[in-house]
């Protein structure tokens, strides 16, 4: 479930590889930043994706940074496991990234609600997506 | 992969974006071997074909931007 770290919004979850099987963290789970800048689904360091995703065929694509420099990523689809709710979508690295941030195309699944008088926060998976 | 293989995936993908359902597609070696409504379906059957996912590429019907905005967090 999302919380506050301080007055940033963050969400804890589990990536997973379903073609291996292989999940980060092995236990319990990590904290993502939620960042509605970033337009992608998963942002996670490259150290990460490569032991869990090294297996697999990586696509590139282009990130824009908030200060106009362009630089390249690599990444594979994969799942984000927020218990209960497993969701699908392009899990991604840049070299030099060292945490996990989360984006807009994560949350177009989700109906987020954040309250910073009382610093609580609150998601929902959107109907349309209720049967998976 | 030939350009040839290239092209008659990107069409397939446009046909499937067309029926407006999101489907992913799993490749090897540009054959396409399975396709199924989400992840979780799609690694069951590779695992019924017995496929090793070393070398596997996955598509998704309606793609990935090319170029995406990185928000303020990414600085490197």
């Amino acid at each position: 479930m999302p919380r506050f770290i301080g007055l940033t919004p963050a969400i804890e979850l589990i990536i997973r590889n379903p073609f291996t099987g292989r999940a980060y963290p092995e236990r319990g789970s990590v904290i993502a930043i939620i960042d509605t800048g970033y337009e992608g689904f998963l942002l996670i360091p490259s150290d990460v994706f490569d032991t869990t995703f090294g297996e697999l065929e990586s696509e590139r694509r282009e990130i824009i940074l908030a200060d106009g420099r362009k630089v390249r990523s690599r990444g594979v689809f994969g799942e984000a496991i927020l218990e209960p709710y497993v969701v699908d979508g392009f899990i991604e690295t840049v070299e030099g990234v060292n945490e996990f941030v989360v984006g807009a195309e994560f949350l177009e699944s989700f109906k987020l609600e954040l309250d910073y008088c009382t610093k609580t926060a609150r998601l929902e998976l959107c109907p349309q997506h209720l049967l998976y | 992969m030939s350009k040839i293989v290239e092209n008659a995936l990107r069409s397939y993908l446009a046909k499937l974006e067309e029926e407006r359902e999101t489907k992913y597609i799993a490749l090897k070696e540009g054959k396409i071997l399975a396709e199924a409504p989400n992840l979780s379906e799609l690694a069951e059957k590779l695992k019924e074909l017995g496929v090793e996912p070393r070398g596997l590429r996955i598509l998704r019907s309606s793609g990935i931007k090319g170029s995406v905005r990185g928000g303020y967090r990414l600085s490197v």
